[in-house]
Formats: structure tokens, sequence, C-alpha cells
């Protein structure tokens, strides 16, 4: 099972003589069954992307095939599109401004009802996603809008997790987050692989590609530039697409200067470092 | 959202880009002026409305102002039309024109209907010349300047001047943020397009509230960033670019003075001495209307 795009184009001014493509001739293959990270400089395509995969934008040339849907530019094709949206969800960037009901439970609720769930079933996927994201009862009834900046951006996404998507995508999660609040929505991320969802995450943010994702996508210009693992791309290409390197890598890095032996090929994570880093020292 | 382009300011380097924006503010009101002053012979008004017209769309071409976009939004008048047509129809004016023969209806709802569109075309070209081609920040420096005279009975008219330039500064800026609103609703299921009234309320208030919200925010923020950065309405302005009057000002200032002078002695002559009837003085016939 993958996600995937076929020459797959896309320009906000299409009708334009001289248009300029967001996206050009993007094939990609997304496995499903791994975490796969869309990395590139701003501007170069990420959003818009993301965007076409559950028809949000439609491509201007070229499909994307995921399941049983096909996103393309003919409108009358994609009438499946609220099926889509259900199956692939994505949580934009600074999510929290999409907030607008009374209550933080209503407002959860929204998404499911919208696809079709009865008041009872929606409360129910609500109280769900509320709890895998540490948000409890007492929130429940209150406004969102009289909540903290991470505590609006959980209730967000609790609105989409509700909505009981296969695929998630996430636009730039760790934006404007400090150092603890991204250690949990990684593990909001891991709860999440572990009942089987598949997670796209759009970053600028190396860290969380090295230690998390095992797919990168690397975008220039609108063009695919990479596909691979994050380990070959850091050991090799990172430097070619003007990517900053995850600290593991620059440590690694520094070190192999005085050994050659070493090379990151062995060691993933900072403890691994550490102990590597020890055992050198010995 | 993001194609919304009419009436916005193009970068270009034409005569009426270059003019005063104080003047053209003048300029503006007279034309408007004009085109809405009274005749008592359908021809007459006709004829003047027509030359303030081709005025216009010489003013148009000289400011690239783009056709296409205007003729776009005049589309949309059709229901207005359409609305101005039933109701002439069924309350003529029988005093001056002909009935349609072997109907119950008069000409007169043509002319009339017809006027009225004009002048509403002619009223949009007028702010679309003046929009497309003044900066949104120069206009309310020429705003602020006639409105200087009002500080004497303290007339708050900087802050007024500042709000509207703000106002226009973050226009752009909400519409983008509108569009990601609605991108992000969609994503919960939010169908902005089909739907009965009710379902479409609903769609409207998830867009509504959250686009209120973060424009009251990003107001607060941007007040916020005014007062660290020393704001102060009340203390005394210099201004970095001054505005000035060129010669191309006065040349525009005399044609405009010009038609709107001729136009208006022709009207009061009309009214108030004898009636014009410019098909009669030129060719020595009767017009049919």
């Amino acid at each position: 099972m993958s996600l995937r795009t076929n020459s797959l184009f896309f320009s906000y001014t299409p009708k334009n003589k001289d248009k300029i493509y967001a996206i050009r001739d993007i094939n990609i293959d997304i496995p499903l069954d791994k975490t796969t990270a869309i990395v590139g400089k701003t501007g170069s395509g990420k959003s818009t992307l993301i965007q076409t995969f559950n028809a949000l934008l439609l491509p201007t040339e070229g499909s994307v095939e995921v399941a049983n849907f096909v996103v393309t530019n003919n409108r009358r094709k994609n009438k499946a599109n609220k099926d889509l949206r259900k199956y692939i969800g994505i949580v934009f960037q600074f999510p929290e401004y999409q907030l607008f009901e009374e209550t933080v439970l209503t407002d959860v609720k929204f998404g499911p009802k919208n696809f079709g769930d009865s008041d009872e079933v929606a409360t129910k996927k609500a109280k769900v996603a509320l709890s895998m994201l540490g948000i409890d009862e007492s929130y429940y009834e209150r406004s969102p809008f009289e909540l903290s900046g991470g505590e609006r951006r959980k209730v967000a996404l609790a609105g989409i997790l509700a909505i009981d998507p296969d695929i998630i995508i996430f636009d730039e999660p760790t934006a404007g987050l400090d150092n603890k609040s991204v250690d949990e929505l990684l593990d909001i991320f891991t709860n999440l692989r572990k009942i089987g969802k598949t997670i796209i995450v759009v970053t600028h943010d190396m860290n969380l590609v090295y230690d998390f994702c095992e797919n990168v996508v690397v975008l220039e210009n609108g063009q695919v530039v990479y596909q691979g693992s994050p380990k070959s791309l850091f050991s090799c290409n990172s430097q070619l697409f003007s990517l900053n390197l995850p600290n593991i890598v620059k440590i690694i890095y520094e070190i192999s200067k005085y050994n050659s032996n070493i090379s990151n090929s062995n060691i993933k994570t900072l403890e691994e470092a550490i102990q590597f880093i020890k055992e050198v020292k010995k | 959202m993001n194609n919304i382009t009419f009436g916005r300011y193009t970068t270009e380097n034409t005569v009426v880009h270059k003019l005063d924006p104080r003047n053209k503010i003048v300029l503006m009101i007279l034309l408007m002026i004009t085109i809405f002053l009274p005749f008592q012979v359908w021809s007459t008004t006709l004829i003047l409305t027509g030359l303030v017209l081709a005025f216009l769309i010489v003013v148009m071409f000289l400011s690239k102002v783009n056709f296409l976009d205007l003729f776009r939004s005049i589309k949309g008048m059709w229901f207005l039309i359409l609305f101005l047509m039933v109701i002439y129809f069924f309350i003529p004016d029988k005093s001056y024109t002909l009935p349609i023969p072997g109907t119950p209806f008069y000409y007169d709802a043509f002319y009339r209907c017809g006027y009225i569109v004009l002048r509403l075309i002619m009223l949009l070209s007028i702010t679309t010349i003046l929009t497309t081609t003044t900066k949104p920040m120069d206009l309310t420096y020429g705003l602020e300047f006639y409105m200087s005279p009002l500080k004497v009975i303290h007339f708050p008219s900087h802050e007024i001047a500042m709000t509207l330039s703000i106002a226009l500064r973050f226009i752009p800026t909400l519409l983008d943020e509108t569009n990601r609103i609605i991108k992000a609703q969609s994503s919960r299921g939010v169908d902005f397009e089909h739907g009965g009234i009710f379902k479409k309320f609903k769609a409207i208030i998830s867009l509504i509230i959250p686009l209120f919200v973060s424009a009251i925010e990003r107001s607060e923020e941007l007040s916020n960033a005014m007062e660290v950065r020393g704001y102060n309405p009340k203390s005394k302005r210099s201004r970095y670019r001054m505005l000035k009057f060129h010669w191309c000002d006065l040349f525009a200032f005399l044609i405009v003075g010009a038609i709107f002078g001729g136009i208006l002695t022709l009207s009061i002559y009309d009214q108030n001495i004898i009636q014009i009837n410019i098909i009669y003085a030129i060719f020595g016939k009767m017009p049919l209307f």
C-alpha cells in the first residue's frame, strides 16, 4: 500500500499564459507502513504538495493515487473528496486558528459529525482523541479560546484525530513549540504509529526527521530531488540540498574527523552516540 | 480568494499613476457629481453621459486598467439589471416616452434601466481608476490632507487616516487567512459549496469566528508592536515622502474641471431657463426620446 503521485503538476495561476508551477513533475511513492518526512526550503512546494493529497488543491496535471481514490483535475471525477478527506487528515501549521465552537468537546466533535457520525458516536470519538492528547474531562466544557496556546493546539489536533483518518499529515507540527511540547508531540506520533496510523510530516526540523522518520522526500523549487532513507540523505546528500544537519549527525561528523574508522552507520540516537564516545574514551 | 485582483493597485508608470493623490480624490468626486447631473431630455442626458464615458475609457487606457477584470465585475450586475427592468416595465413614466407597439409597456423602461446601469458602470470605472493607480497609503495621505483642517475642532483626522491605511494594508493578509481557514475546515469535512441553508450557515460560522479571532489577535499584536516602537498618535509627525503638485496635475484638473463646469452649467441652464435638446440643436429634428 502506498500513496503515489504520477507526473503531478500544480500551478496557482493555471489560466495564465506564463504560468508558474508550484510543484513540477512529482513522481513519488510514499509507503504507508513508514513514517515519511517532506522537507525543503520555504517556498519549495511542500505545503502545496500535501494539499493535493486530499484534494484541497486539485492537480493542474497528473494525479494522486491512494487506496481507491484518484485525485485529478477533473472535478466530476473527484466526487469522493469527502471520503478522501476522511481517509487523509491534514493538521495545518498553527491549527489552533481553526477552533470556533463554544466548548472544547463540541469543537472536537465537529469533524466526525461532518463526516456523518451521530452525536453519540462523535462524542465518543472526541473523548478518545482528547484523552490520547492528555486533555482530561475538566476541559470538555471550557471555551477553546480561554486555553493556552499549547492546549489550543492539542484541541485542534484532537479535532483531526477524532475523524479517525488512516493517514495523518502534519504541516510543520513543531513550529512555535517548546522542547517539552515537541517531546509530547513525538510521544503522540509514536502512539499513533502503534495504532496503525500513517504519519507524513512536513518539517524544517531535521532532528525530527532523523529521529522519527523512515522515509524522506526532499523538494527543491517544486521538484523532488531526493527520496529515500534519512540516514543516507544525511550521510552524503544533505549538503547538496542545503539542509541543516541533525545534531547527532553533527556529533558523529566531528568525531570522525579524529578517527576515520568511525561513521554514523551504526549510530542513530543520541544515547548510542554517548555510549560510543564512552567506549572510544576507554 | 487568491485571485481577487480587481481594484488592486498596479505598479505602472503612467501619467495617471503620477498624479497627486489629493488631486485624484477631487477629480474623482467631480466626475461622480458630473454623471449624476440631471437633464430634462433623455437624448441630452445620454449624449453627455456618453461623453464622460468616452473620457473615462481614454483615462482607463492611459492608466492601463485591466478591462477584462472590470467586465468580470460588471457581469455580476445582471440581477440588478433584470430587477430594474421589471420595476420600470410596470411603473413606466408615460410623460415623455413612446409605448412599445402591441404591448402595454413603454420604451422608457429600457432608457431608465440602461441609464442606471451605465452610471453604475461609470462609478465602478472611476473608483477602479483611483484604486489601481493610487497606492493605498497615498490615498490615506490624501484623505488625511482633506481632513486636517478639522483638527481645529479636535477631529482625529490622523488616527482615522492611520486606521484606514492599516485596514487597507491588512486586506490581502485577511484574504490569505480566509483561504487558510477554508482549507483547514474543509479538512474537517466542511463543505462550503454544497448543502442546504443550515449547512452553509454552519460552514460560514466555522470560517467567520476563527477569522475574527485571528484578526483581533493580529490587531492586538500590531498595536503592541506600534506601542513598543514609540508610536504616539498625538505627536506631530513628519513624512518621508512629501506629496507634490505637478504640471500634469494642473492639466488633469483643467480637463476634468472643464467637463464638470460645462455639464454643470448646461444642467443649471436646462433646469432653470430652457430645455436643452442637443439633437434638435444639431440636426434640427426632434429626437425619439
